[in-house]
């Protein structure tokens, strides 16, 4: 449904008008495939018959499914999500995908942000999706499809308790068992498991217990995972598994030169690394390693791997490993002994990255922002930033964010205050100095427009200094409502 | 266009011609000193590299010639409350006379970058780390140490483990040629006999008498006068720790910062720390 909204909307058609529903044909009748979400205002359901919806619903616009379109779609999301988000990607046809989150999502600052940041950039493509994360494949698919939210994660262990709650139908049943179990009035997860094995196995045959034993990992469930492009993958198969740890750090050394050398045949270098190792019982498991600049350095992507590789299970062990690129960008090929290295405070950073996580190393540079703490930009650490702040004003060397409410009484509309009360002590001042005025950020949108912060710097008794402000400009109450705070301290 | 050699940077390990051999046959007194002072100079990593100068002949004497550039130092706030603020500004300033590029890393990451700016350390000189705890602190300061020219870790609870840091640390500063600075957030209860080469204490100078300050017009009334900081020397080798405390001053710094050089001038008699002030008088006057 939104394939096509999507297809319309880039060959600049208008959109179908609603209420509108997808038919596709099932033996001999033809049966509602998708409905828009006008349609289902309306009380369509999907599997409903197309001549009832018609009859029901006069106007109903109704459009062919196109199954092979849907998986070629979904494929070439998969595409998207191997290069951007996991390097484990499965299909989960029609209309799911299976995204493998162990080895990902400390780029992304946990499981957590990770679903968020998808979901979002997804509803920005304008594709509706509900995410869910647990232990099993089979419990994922159920949490992402019949949890409440619209983003659940089971927190480990927990999958048992996580699922129970959900329809039985959220447990990928063959047409007809899920009413059969309702008919014995078994209606959730739950119910079922306190049910006894062996009457549910003699009643339902066993592919319910099947099912049943993937949702809470108790039978494997291998993924077909999408396989890596090969033109930027160096592999290592070995004869012999091998399974502990330093045989690892030595395929790293291996690879890391070979996909160097494929990477320069290309001219390109590496913006992100996925390592596999696939186990000999059909698992695989996965790192990926990000770069604050395009790399090709043998030396550097092994390193990376090394901080990497210490989190990985070799299990019964490991028969091949990969080393692929899924995302790369031009990178010239640069002549040797000319002056230092650019690339080695990029590579610092990398490992720095790779040790504390995404965002953790950064640089700061100056914004055009109003209050001081809007002044102060995040940048990546590949650029250094140009310019500065202004020289003559005093700013002090540590931030209160957020600032920090004080008591105070001073003469309006610019005098310091004379003794104020923060953190529960009384502090007198010695000496000030202000007020420098600043005006709120009438320029960006959600801002009050109106506001005013007078600054004042004060010096305490001991010699601290601090930096006090006033909100409003002590005259105009829609300035701000006179209270004092403090914000910094100098050095 | 004169064309000169650089100068190659004077490192105790970088190359080492063989000691000088006493003849053979007689042994001679004067040659076997000779070798025992060569094997000296070459395994006492001490009193040599590239210093950071202070400017005042008598201090600079004491300390060997100025601030060990290729070291670690440690940083600690006065035991009054809010002394992070002028620690931070410290760190900045010892960063930014070490020239090049600063990777600072924290826990807590508050400081404000414009703040730092004005002690020296330009946004474009700045590598902002935010570390989960105070060993992985220590290990993005040992990560960056070959890369940077300063590398600051703010450390928010010290322990034992951090005496057996401080010594990686110290060798892997004066390997790389890094200043490396471990600055405390608040004062610890007890001083760890870490191995930094000096140990300085920072306590927020008051602001000069009224009179004084009538002479820096504020815009809004007396105004505050430059902000000077006053600098305990607590622990140093060398000469120096024979003065031990030594209280100095660091004014504020002409603009821009020039290189391996920190100005520091005697505390002021009846400054921030009395007792120090007259340790640094002897010293001036030494």
């Amino acid at each position: 449904m939104e394939r096509l909204a999507r297809a319309r909307a880039q060959a600049n058609e208008p959109p179908l008008p609603e209420p509108l529903v997808l038919g596709t044909r099932r033996g001999s009748r033809r049966e509602v495939a998708a409905c828009s979400a006008a349609a289902a205002a309306l009380g369509i359901r999907p599997g409903e018959p197309l001549a009832a919806a018609c009859a029901r619903v006069p106007g109903l616009q109704v459009a062919e499914a196109e199954p092979e379109a849907d998986r070629a779609a979904l494929t070439r999301l998969a595409r998207w999500m191997q290069a951007r988000i996991s390097p484990l990607v499965a299909l989960d046809p029609p209309d799911g995908l299976w995204l493998e989150s162990a080895g990902a999502s400390h780029l992304f600052g946990g499981e957590q942000r990770l679903l968020q940041r998808l979901l979002a950039r997804l509803a920005a493509s304008g594709i509706t999706a509900r995410a869910g994360l647990a232990e099993t494949a089979g419990a994922a698919h159920a949490l992402a499809r019949f949890a409440p939210g619209a983003c659940t994660i089971a927190p480990p262990h927990t999958t048992a308790e996580a699922i129970a709650p959900l329809p039985v139908a959220a447990l990928r049943l063959q047409a007809g068992e899920a009413q059969a179990l309702a008919r014995l009035g078994i209606a959730s997860i739950g119910d079922l498991l306190a049910l006894p094995r062996a009457a549910l196995g003699r009643r339902f045959g066993l592919a319910l217990l099947r099912r049943l034993d993937q949702a809470l990992g108790q039978a494997g469930e291998p993924l077909d995972h999408l396989p890596h492009e090969t033109a930027r993958a160096a592999a290592i198969m070995l004869a012999e598994p091998v399974a502990h740890a330093a045989a690892l750090h030595g395929l790293i050394d291996r690879l890391a030169p070979q996909l160097a050398r494929l990477l320069e045949r290309r001219g390109e270098g590496a913006r992100a690394l996925d390592l596999l190792f696939h186990r000999i019982d059909g698992t695989i498991a996965a790192l990926r390693a990000g770069t604050a600049a395009p790399t090709r350095e043998p030396a550097h992507i092994a390193r990376l791997l090394h901080l990497l590789v210490e989190d990985v299970d070799p299990g019964f062990g490991i028969e091949m490993a990969v080393l692929a690129c899924p995302r790369a960008a031009p990178l010239a090929p640069r002549q040797l002994g000319t002056g230092p290295d650019p690339a080695t405070l990029a590579e610092v950073a990398d490992r720095l990255s790779a040790r504390l996580g995404p965002g953790a190393v950064f640089r700061v540079a100056p914004r055009p922002g109003a209050f001081p703490e809007a002044t102060v930009a995040h940048a990546p650490p590949g650029h250094p930033a140009a310019g500065s702040w202004p020289r003559h004003l005093p700013r002090p060397t540590r931030l209160l964010d957020p600032p920090e409410r004080i008591e105070a009484i001073a003469m309006l509309p610019d005098r310091p205050p004379a003794a104020f009360r923060w953190r529960g002590r009384r502090h007198r001042v010695r000496a000030a100095d202000g007020p420098e005025r600043m005006h709120a950020a009438w320029w960006e949108a959600g801002a009050d427009p109106n506001a005013v912060r007078d600054y004042f710097t004060v010096e305490l008794e001991d010699g601290t200094r601090l930096w006090l402000y006033r909100s409003g400009d002590g005259e105009d109450p829609d300035s701000g409502d006179f209270g004092w705070h403090v914000q910094g301290l100098f050095g | 266009m004169n064309m000169e050699p650089a100068p190659t940077p004077s490192r105790p390990h970088s190359h080492q011609p063989s000691p000088p051999r006493p003849p053979a046959g007689r042994p001679d007194r004067r040659a076997a000193l000779e070798a025992l002072r060569h094997s000296l100079a070459t395994t006492a990593p001490a009193g040599d590299g590239p210093r950071i100068a202070t400017g005042h002949p008598g201090f600079d004497r004491l300390l060997g010639g100025g601030l060990a550039a290729h070291a670690l130092h440690e940083i600690l706030p006065a035991a009054t409350p809010h002394a992070h603020g002028p620690a931070a500004a410290f760190a900045a300033r010892l960063a930014a006379a070490a020239g090049g590029e600063t990777l600072w890393a924290s826990r807590r990451l508050d400081i404000f970058p414009p703040g730092l700016a004005l002690a020296g350390l330009a946004p474009g000189r700045l590598l902002l780390a935010r570390t989960r705890t105070d060993q992985e602190t220590l290990a993005a300061m040992e990560e960056a140490m070959e890369s940077v020219a300063a590398v600051v870790g703010e450390i928010l609870r010290p322990g034992p483990w951090l005496v057996a840091a401080s010594r990686r640390l110290q060798l892997r500063a004066s390997r790389a040629g890094t200043l490396a600075l471990i600055l405390h957030r608040e004062a610890p209860p007890t001083r760890l006999p870490t191995l930094a080469a000096t140990c300085w204490q920072v306590a927020p100078a008051p602001a000069p008498p009224a009179e004084v300050r009538a002479l820096f017009p504020g815009p809004g009334g007396s105004g505050l006068g430059p902000r000077q900081l006053a600098l305990t020397l607590a622990r140093a080798r060398g000469p120096a720790a024979m003065h031990l405390p030594l209280t100095l001053c660091l004014p504020p710094g002409p603009e821009p910062h020039a290189p391996n050089h920190l100005p520091l001038v005697p505390a002021l008699a009846g400054g921030a720390a009395g007792a120090g002030a007259r340790a640094g008088e002897r010293t001036a006057a030494a």
